[in-house]
C-alpha cells in the first residue's frame, strides 16, 4: 500500500533551489534512508513532507491527503523529529508524553499505558519522573523519537538523528531505530553519515543539488552498481604479483589495493573463488585472508559519487 | 502548573490585596471613627482596578507573548507547529491556558471591585463599563503581544522582559493614569460621546474600539499559525483592515464635522492625520519580500505565453500597487470629510497631492529595500538613513537659513505647516511636490531596473 506520493516537488529560497523536481513514492514498511552531502537538500525535503515548509510548486499526498490542504490530517498521521530540537524542559518524561499524547488525540483512558510502553521502548523507564533538562543529548534524542512514538504515526521522518551524539549514544538510538525498521514501521531518515544507515534500510534516495539522483532498493541499486559479489584478499606480500595473478584469472577483476588488501570483483559463484585462491597460493602467494567483501552504504556511496554520471545512475534506476 | 507553583502565587496575591486593604484602612482610620467610611472602599476600589489592569493588560500580555519566543529559542517550535491542532485552537490554547492564573485572579479581583466598589457606592453602570473596557483592552494586548512574537525566523531570545518593562513603564502607567483619573470624573457617569448618529459611554466606545483591533490581530495570528512564511497582511486583508479603520474614525469625526470655518479645517485636518497611520504601516505589514517576486513571477511565467511581457502582472503584485490603492482608498474619505466640514474643495486637493508625492517617495523607499535586500543586508540601514535625511534636513535647514517655507520639504514639517495655516495657504507650495517628483526618478528608476532583474532571473532558473 503506498503511504507517501511525492510528485515533482521544488523549494526556492531566492534565487537557490533547495529541492528540484523532485519525485518519489514509499510503500507502508519500507525504510527510506535519504543520503547525500551537506546542502543537498534533504531536510527542506523532509520539512515539505512534515508540512512544515509549502513547495513551491508540485504536490505530496501522505495517505492519500494533499499536503496543501489536509496538512492537519497529515500530521495526525506524520512523526517529524527535526535535525535541532529541544524539549519542555520544565516538564518530566512522563508528563511530556502526556502532553503529546493529549495533543493528539489518544483517548484518555489509553495514555498512561502508552506512555509506559514508550517508556520502556525508548529505555528511559526509569528516568520516568526526572525533568527533561536534566537529560543528556542522547536521552533527549531518544525521547525525540519517544514524543512520535506515542501517537503511533503511519510515517517516521527522522532528519539526522544521530547528528551531534556521542558513540554510545549514537548506538542506543541506532538500536532503537533498527527495532521501529524490523516492527514494519514506515520510515524516512536522512543523514550524511552512511555507516548510520546502514543495516535497516530497506531502501535509499541519494540526493545531490536539490535533485534525487538515485532512489530504488538497496539490494537493487547494489546489483545494479557493483554488477557482482566481491571478495577480499589479504596477502602476506608480495602484492604486486597477487594482483597481476588476480587480473590473468578469467572472470575477476581488481577494484582497489588497500595495503595487504586485494578487493576482487566476480559474479561467479563459490567454486571460482576456490580456484582463484588455489592458483594464488600455487603461484607463491601467502594468502592469510580470503572473505566476501560486504557492501555497505558508504561503499556504494563513493562508487556512485566516482564511476557515474548522475543520468546514468538515474536511469540505471529506473 | 504545579500546585506548589500555584501556591507561591496564590500567597503573593492574598499578600498584595491584604496589605492594600491594611494600608488603605490604616490611612483612612480616624480616632473616634464608628463606621468605616465610604471613601476607604472607594479607595480600595480604585487601586483594585489599578492592579486589576496591571494583571489583565501586562502580565496577560507578557505571558502571551512568550509562548512563542520560548518555543522557538528553546527549540521546539517545530513540535508545536506539528501538533494536529487547528490555528484557531492553538491561539486559544496560549491565550486562555498560558493565562489561566492571571485569569483566576482577575476573576477574583472581579468579584473584590464589584464588592468594594458597592461599599464604595461607586455606580453600578461606571463599574459595568469599566470591567468591558478592562476585558478588551485585555484581549487587545494579548492577542497583539502573541502576534508580535510569532517570528520563526528569530532565533535569538529578544530582550523581551526589559522592552516589556520599559514599555509598561512608559505607556501602561500613563494609560493605567488616565483610566484611573476618568474613573474619579463623576462626569464619567453621565457623558456620553458620538458615534455617527449612536451616543455611547466613552468607556463602551473604547472597549468596541479594542475589541476591533482586537479582531484584527486575532485574524493576524490564526494567519501567521497557518501561513507563517507570508506576510501579517493578504492583499484583501490590507485594504478591509483600512476600511474598517477608516469606518471607526470616520464614526468618531461625524458629528463634529461640518460648519466650515477654522475649526472644521482644523478638525479636518485630525482626521487626516490619524488616517494616514495606516496608509502608512499597513504597506509594511503587508510587504512582499524578495523571495515571493521570484516566486510569484515564476507562476506568471507558467501562466503567461511566451511572447507576453510579464511587467504589467509583477508591477499588479507589487508593493506599490497595494500601497497606492491604500492612498487611494484614504484620499477618497479625506475628500468626503472636506466636503462633509464644508471646506473649498480645490486647495484640500492640492494638499492631498502634495502628501501623495510624500507618500510615492517613502513607498519607492520600501520597494528598493525588499528589491535590493540581497544585494546587500545593510541595505535597510542605507535606506532608513536616507528616509531619516528625508524627514528631518529640511528641518535642519529651515533652522540654520531661517527660511519661511523650508520646513514645507519634510513630510513632518509639511504636516506641522497644515496645522499652522488652516487655510492651506502656506503648505501649498508647487516646489514641494516638484522636489518629491524628482526625488522618487532615482528609486523608480533602480526598482524597475531589479523588477526586470527577477524576470531575467526566473527565465534562467
Amino acid at each position: 500500500m503506498e503511504i507517501l506520493s511525492v510528485n515533482n516537488i521544488r523549494k526556492e529560497f531566492g534565487t537557490v533551489v533547495a529541492v528540484n523536481d523532485v519525485s518519489f513514492s514509499l510503500e507502508r514498511g519500507q525504510v527510506l534512508g535519504l543520503i547525500g552531502p551537506n546542502g543537498a537538500g534533504k531536510t527542506t525535503l523532509l520539512r515539505i513532507l512534515a508540512t512544515v515548509l509549502r513547495p513551491t510548486s508540485g504536490s505530496v499526498k501522505i495517505l492519500g491527503c494533499d499536503s496543501a490542504k489536509q496538512y492537519l490530517e497529515i500530521r495526525k498521521h506524520v512523526g517529524y523529529l527535526p535535525d535541532f530540537f529541544n524539549l519542555y524542559n520544565d516538564l518530566t518524561l512522563r508528563e511530556c508524553l502526556d502532553f503529546f499524547a493529549r495533543a493528539y488525540k489518544v483517548e484518555s483512558h489509553l495514555i498512561p499505558g502508552r506512555v509506559a510502553e514508550v517508556l520502556r521502548y525508548i529505555e528511559l523507564e526509569e528516568k520516568r519522573d526526572d525533568f527533561i533538562r536534566h537529560l543528556s543529548r542522547g536521552m533527549v534524542q531518544r525521547m525525540g523519537v519517544g514524543v512520535l512514538l506515542v501517537h503511533s504515526p503511519d510515517l517516521f521522518l527522522l532528519d539526522e538523528p544521530a547528528s551531534g551524539l556521542d558513540p554510545k549514544a549514537r548506538i542506543q538510538l541506532r538500536a532503537i531505530l533498527k527495532k521501529l525498521s524490523g516492527e514494519g514501521k514506515t520510515v524516512i531518515i536522512s543523514s550524511h553519515i552512511l555507516t548510520e544507515l546502514s543495516g535497516f534500510c530497506s531502501h535509499i534516495a541519494l540526493m545531490d543539488k536539490g535533485r534525487i539522483v538515485l532512489h530504488g532498493a538497496v539490494d537493487e541499486i547494489q546489483r545494479d552498481v557493483f554488477g557482482s559479489r566481491r571478495l577480499c584478499v589479504s596477502v602476506l606480500d608480495n602484492c604486486e604479483e597477487a594482483v597481476r595473478l588476480i587480473r590473468e584469472f578469467p572472470g575477476a577483476q581488481v577494484e582497489r589495493v588497500q595495503d595487504s588488501q586485494i578487493i576482487v570483483q566476480m559474479a561467479a559463484g563459490e567454486a571460482e573463488w576456490a580456484a582463484l585462491n588455489t592458483h594464488l597460493v600455487t603461484n607463491g602467494v601467502k594468502v592469510f585472508g580470503f572473505s566476501e567483501q560486504k557492501t555497505d552504504l558508504e561503499d556504494l556511496f563513493m562508487k556512485i559519487s566516482a564511476g557515474q554520471s548522475q543520468q546514468d545512475l538515474t536511469g540505471r534506476a529506473q | 502548573m504545579r500546585p506548589r507553583q500555584l501556591w507561591v502565587y496564590v500567597t503573593i496575591y492574598v499578600a498584595l490585596v491584604g496589605l492594600l486593604v491594611f494600608l488603605n484602612y490604616a490611612a483612612h482610620k480616624q480616632p473616634g471613627m464608628l463606621r468605616v467610611p465610604v471613601y476607604f472602599f472607594q479607595s480600595v476600589c480604585y487601586q483594585l482596578l489599578i492592579f486589576q489592569v496591571v494583571l489583565l493588560w501586562a502580565v496577560g500580555a507578557y505571558n502571551s507573548g512568550s509562548v512563542i519566543r520560548d518555543e522557538i529559542t528553546g527549540k521546539s517550535y517545530d513540535f508545536f507547529r506539528m501538533l494536529p491542532l487547528s490555528a484557531g485552537k492553538k491561539a486559544a490554547g496560549i491565550l486562555v491556558g498560558k493565562n489561566l492564573v492571571v485569569l483566576l485572579f482577575g476573576l477574583v479581583n472581579f468579584v473584590l471591585l464589584v464588592i468594594f466598589g458597592r461599599l464604595g457606592q461607586v455606580n453600578a453602570s461606571l463599574l459595568q463599563q469599566s470591567f468591558f473596557t478592562l476585558l478588551s483592552v485585555a484581549v487587545l494586548t494579548s492577542s497583539v503581544a502573541l502576534l508580535s512574537s510569532i517570528d520563526p525566523s528569530s532565533r535569538k531570545r529578544k530582550g523581551g522582559m526589559v522592552t516589556f518593562v520599559l514599555l509598561f513603564l512608559f505607556l501602561g502607567l500613563f494609560l493605567m493614569r488616565v483610566l484611573a483619573a476618568a474613573w474619579q470624573l463623576t462626569e464619567l457617569e453621565i457623558v456620553q460621546v458620538k458615534f455617527y448618529t449612536l451616543t455611547l459611554p466613552p468607556l463602551v466606545l473604547a472597549g468596541l474600539i479594542a475589541l476591533y483591533f482586537s479582531l484584527w490581530s486575532i485574524i493576524g495570528i490564526l494567519r501567521k499559525f497557518t501561513r507563517e512564511d507570508e506576510p501579517l497582511f493578504s492583499r484583501l486583508g490590507a485594504y478591509l483592515f483600512m476600511l474598517g479603520y477608516e469606518f471607526v474614525l470616520l464614526g468618531l469625526f461625524y458629528s463634529r464635522l461640518g460648519g466650515g470655518g477654522m475649526t472644521a479645517s482644523w478638525i479636518n485636518y485630525c482626521y487626516w492625520l490619524i488616517s494616514l497611520v495606516p496608509v502608512l504601516t499597513v504597506p509594511v505589514w503587508s510587504v512582499r519580500g524578495f523571495d515571493r517576486y521570484l516566486e510569484h513571477s515564476g507562476s506568471i511565467r507558467r501562466r503567461l505565453a511566451e511572447n507576453k511581457s510579464m511587467m504589467p502582472r509583477m508591477l499588479l503584485y507589487s508593493n506599490l500597487s497595494v500601497a497606492l490603492g491604500l492612498f487611494g482608498v484614504w484620499a477618497a474619505c479625506a475628500i468626503w470629510t472636506t466636503v462633509m466640514a464644508g471646506l473649498e474643495l480645490l486647495p484640500q486637493l492640492y494638499l492631498i497631492w502634495i502628501l501623495f508625492s510624500f507618500y510615492l517617495f517613502l513607498v519607492l523607499l520600501l520597494e528598493l529595500y525588499v528589491v535590493c535586500t540581497p544585494l546587500s543586508n545593510r541595505m535597510g540601514l542605507l535606506l532608513a538613513f536616507i528616509a531619516l535625511v528625508y524627514v528631518t534636513l529640511p528641518l535642519i535647514l529651515h533652522g540654520i537659513l531661517d527660511s519661511d517655507t523650508l520646513y514645507l520639504y519634510s513630510p513632518a514639517g509639511f504636516l506641522f505647516g497644515m496645522f499652522r495655516d488652516l487655510n492651506g495657504k502656506t503648505a501649498a507650495q508647487a516646489g514641494v511636490w516638484m522636489m518629491n517628483l524628482l526625488l522618487c526618478i532615482v528609486p523608480a528608476m533602480l526598482i524597475w531596473k531589479r523588477y526586470l532583474h527577477i524576470l531575467s532571473t526566473r527565465r534562467q532558473m
